[in-house]
């Protein structure tokens, strides 16, 4: 599924010790009322591009929120985030989001799909958004990819969660990201459809090279990831380090 | 607006809620018809009525003795007549006459007048045959009614100078009365009529018939004959040489120019009836086309107004078009949220939302237009006095898509503004 990059492309960019996420010190606070909540605060983490890692950690240790700050959905309170090189914290909102659009694809728990709309529209919408195509034959292919070609002019709710979550993965890669996010990916599937959804994204992470960052609280599922790092009242508690495959990147 | 792509996106939003779409365009569609066909009938009802009473009026200005305004005891100097006047106490009161003098200086004096046309108006019982006519008013009238009231003969000639000398028994009628008395497209010329006045009977020869311009005038039903005669033959008034008023014959429809004209009738008239500076006249000057601007006015009054009450409508369903895009974009927090994942900035998320209501009002615009313009259109053909006179102009279309496109925008702003601000994060929470 290997494409040739746009000019934006990440790999001539990486940041100084040639990280594709590199985070310093970052917090992230919310304001609810009076009260001032802190959702993540003084995290470091380094992760190298073609690594697969899985953020674990109880409801409401921040995980969800650190994977925000990652996606871009979101910028930091303080503290200092680089993708690829880049200064999140310095981008204004079209940057943001040509950033998601292209080079970040979103798995949710939920699979989000648009409901009214075909599995074949909601594989297409990236690309509407970045180039206003749409590229047709490409999503076809990605579905074919994820087992679903026969599948295509289906609207998810005549899908299977797992069957929706294949079509969310194969929105995900429209844009040929460097990375993929995904926020408890199996959260809704049972365990034989998540079994194999996992196969589909580690098959990604080792033969497309795909950078792959998860969130979840089952340990069946972190155990497929390559690198762990757990999250305790908003700080990293845990890291088991970086994957020695990528460790020495060039 | 951002790109083009989210004029896509809204489309699919729309097909998405048919029902919902359907009804919010009700609402528009609703006032948008309503606008147009109180525009579209107010406009025939005012070209309807205009024609209407152009052609009662003939545009003529008309001179008219009065005595509102008249002096406690007046010397009209001009015809010699004395003429009474005592307002306050009892007495003898008599009109004010209007006498040849005035016409004569009408006539050489006017400059921005097409024709002077002084008239008797009296009545008489008209027999044909040892039948009575439907006619009763008797107008004695000059050559010149001819130019002034701007008619033309169907049959035989008009009344001339030699009827006038001689006092002719002669007599023209209007197509309306010939078609209505001695058959529709008969020549009337040459037959006699017996108009009783007074004791002893008259007979007057038929010379000519005035083509009708179609509509009612003044003299669809009434018989001209020479002023003098009139004068003479059918007068028991008393005055030697009355003349009932004085038309003046004013080609232009441009209201200054009018204006001149009855401000040079005055002056004439003041010169020629002797009336001091200060002193009020004793006649009073009707512009016959004034009163059709007044009526005009009234008409332009009641079409605004009731614009006014079918734009209520509109802004009702504007209004609740707005709502639905509320109600929209809170349903579809979710759904936002996931599309700025997938790359869409803010300005997509206010396109998108923009052009569902722009769509909406637009689509309700235009099926209000064709509502309304059928509905016009069948109120014109089913009334009588409308038809062929309501017709939906390109102002009224314009003003049909530019409304409802503004009502979009105006309703949709604020509900996809929000939609834009609302932070991918906390969009993403409702999923």
């Amino acid at each position: 599924m290997s494409r040739p990059k746009r000019s934006s492309g990440m790999e001539n960019h990486d940041g100084a010790n040639g990280a594709m996420i590199a985070l310093q010190q970052v917090a992230k606070t919310y304001e609810m009322g009076e009260l001032e909540v802190v959702a993540v605060s003084g995290v470091d983490l380094t992760i190298q591009r073609g690594e697969f890692v899985a953020i674990i950690g109880p409801s409401g240790s921040g995980k969800t929120t650190l994977l925000n700050l990652i996606g871009c959905l979101d910028k930091p309170t303080s503290g200092s985030y680089y993708l690829a090189g880049q200064n999140v914290g310095a981008m204004r909102d079209r940057q943001l989001s040509r950033l998601r659009g292209q080079e970040i694809g979103f798995v949710f728990q939920n699979y989000s799909l648009l409901q009214r709309d075909s599995a074949l529209h909601n594989v297409q919408v990236p690309h509407y958004y970045a180039e206003g195509k749409g590229d047709r034959p490409r999503a076809l292919a990605l579905l074919e990819r994820v087992g679903l070609a026969h599948r295509a002019k289906h609207r998810p709710l005549e899908l299977s969660g797992g069957e929706q979550q294949r079509v969310a993965i194969a929105r995900a890669l429209m844009n040929a990201p460097s990375l993929l996010l995904a926020d408890e990916p199996t959260g809704n599937l049972d365990s034989k459809s998540g079994g194999s959804l996992m196969d589909l994204l580690t098959e990604l992470n080792e033969k497309d090279g795909l950078t792959i960052i998860m969130v979840t609280h089952d340990p069946a599922v972190s155990a497929r990831a390559r690198r762990v790092v757990s999250m305790m009242d908003g700080r990293v508690q845990e890291d088991t380090g970086p994957d020695p495959r990528v460790a020495q990147a060039p | 607006m951002g790109r083009l792509i989210n004029l896509w996106f809204a489309m699919l939003g729309l097909r998405a809620n048919k029902l919902r779409s359907a009804l919010t365009i009700l609402g528009i569609v609703i006032g948008v018809t309503a606008v147009i066909m109180i525009v579209a009938l107010g406009n025939g009802l005012r070209r309807s009525t205009e024609e209407q009473m152009e052609a009662f009026s003939q545009g003529t200005i008309e001179v008219r003795p009065s005595m509102a305004f008249a002096r406690s005891v007046a010397m009209d100097r001009s015809g010699g007549t004395v003429v009474e006047m005592e307002m306050m106490g009892g007495g003898q009161m008599r009109m004010p006459q209007l006498s040849s003098k005035d016409v004569e200086a009408l006539e050489r004096l006017g400059t921005t007048i097409d024709g002077v046309s002084p008239q008797y108006e009296t009545w008489g019982t008209m027999v044909y045959q040892g039948k009575r006519l439907d006619i009763g008013q008797i107008i004695g009238a000059t050559p010149s009614y001819l130019q002034v009231y701007e008619r033309r003969m169907l049959y035989g000639r008009f009344l001339n100078a030699v009827d006038e000398q001689t006092l002719a028994p002669v007599m023209v009628i209007d197509e309306m009365a010939s078609d209505r008395i001695f058959g529709e497209g008969v020549n009337p010329v040459g037959n006699e009529v017996i108009v009783s006045f007074g004791q002893v009977p008259q007979v007057y020869t038929i010379i000519g018939v005035l083509a009708s311009d179609g509509r009612y005038s003044r003299t669809s039903y009434a018989a001209l004959v020479p002023l003098r005669t009139a004068q003479r033959r059918l007068n028991n008034s008393g005055d030697r040489e009355p003349v009932s008023f004085i038309a003046v014959g004013c080609e232009s429809r441009d209201d200054a120019q009018r204006q001149r004209a009855v401000a040079e009738v005055n002056t004439i008239l003041r010169a020629s009836r002797g009336i001091e500076p200060g002193v009020s006249e004793d006649y009073y000057i009707n512009d016959t086309l004034a009163f059709r601007e007044e009526s005009m006015q009234v008409i332009r009054l009641i079409t605004l107004v009731l614009s006014l009450i079918a734009g209520i409508s509109l802004a009702v369903g504007s209004i609740g078009l707005m709502n639905i895009m509320l109600v929209s974009v809170s349903e579809r927090t979710a759904e936002i949220g996931v599309r700025r994942a997938m790359g869409a900035q803010r300005s997509d998320i206010l396109g998108h939302f923009l052009w569902e209501a722009i769509m909406l009002g637009l689509v309700g615009g235009v099926t209000g237009l064709l509502l309304g313009s059928a509905g016009s259109y069948l109120v014109g053909a089913l009334v009588e006095e409308l038809q062929g006179k309501i017709a939906v102009t390109g102002d009224i279309v314009a003003i049909a898509v530019g409304v409802s496109s503004v009502v979009g925008v105006a309703a949709g702003i604020y509900p996809a503004w929000r939609a834009a601000l609302l932070q991918p994060t906390e969009a993403l929470r409702h999923v």
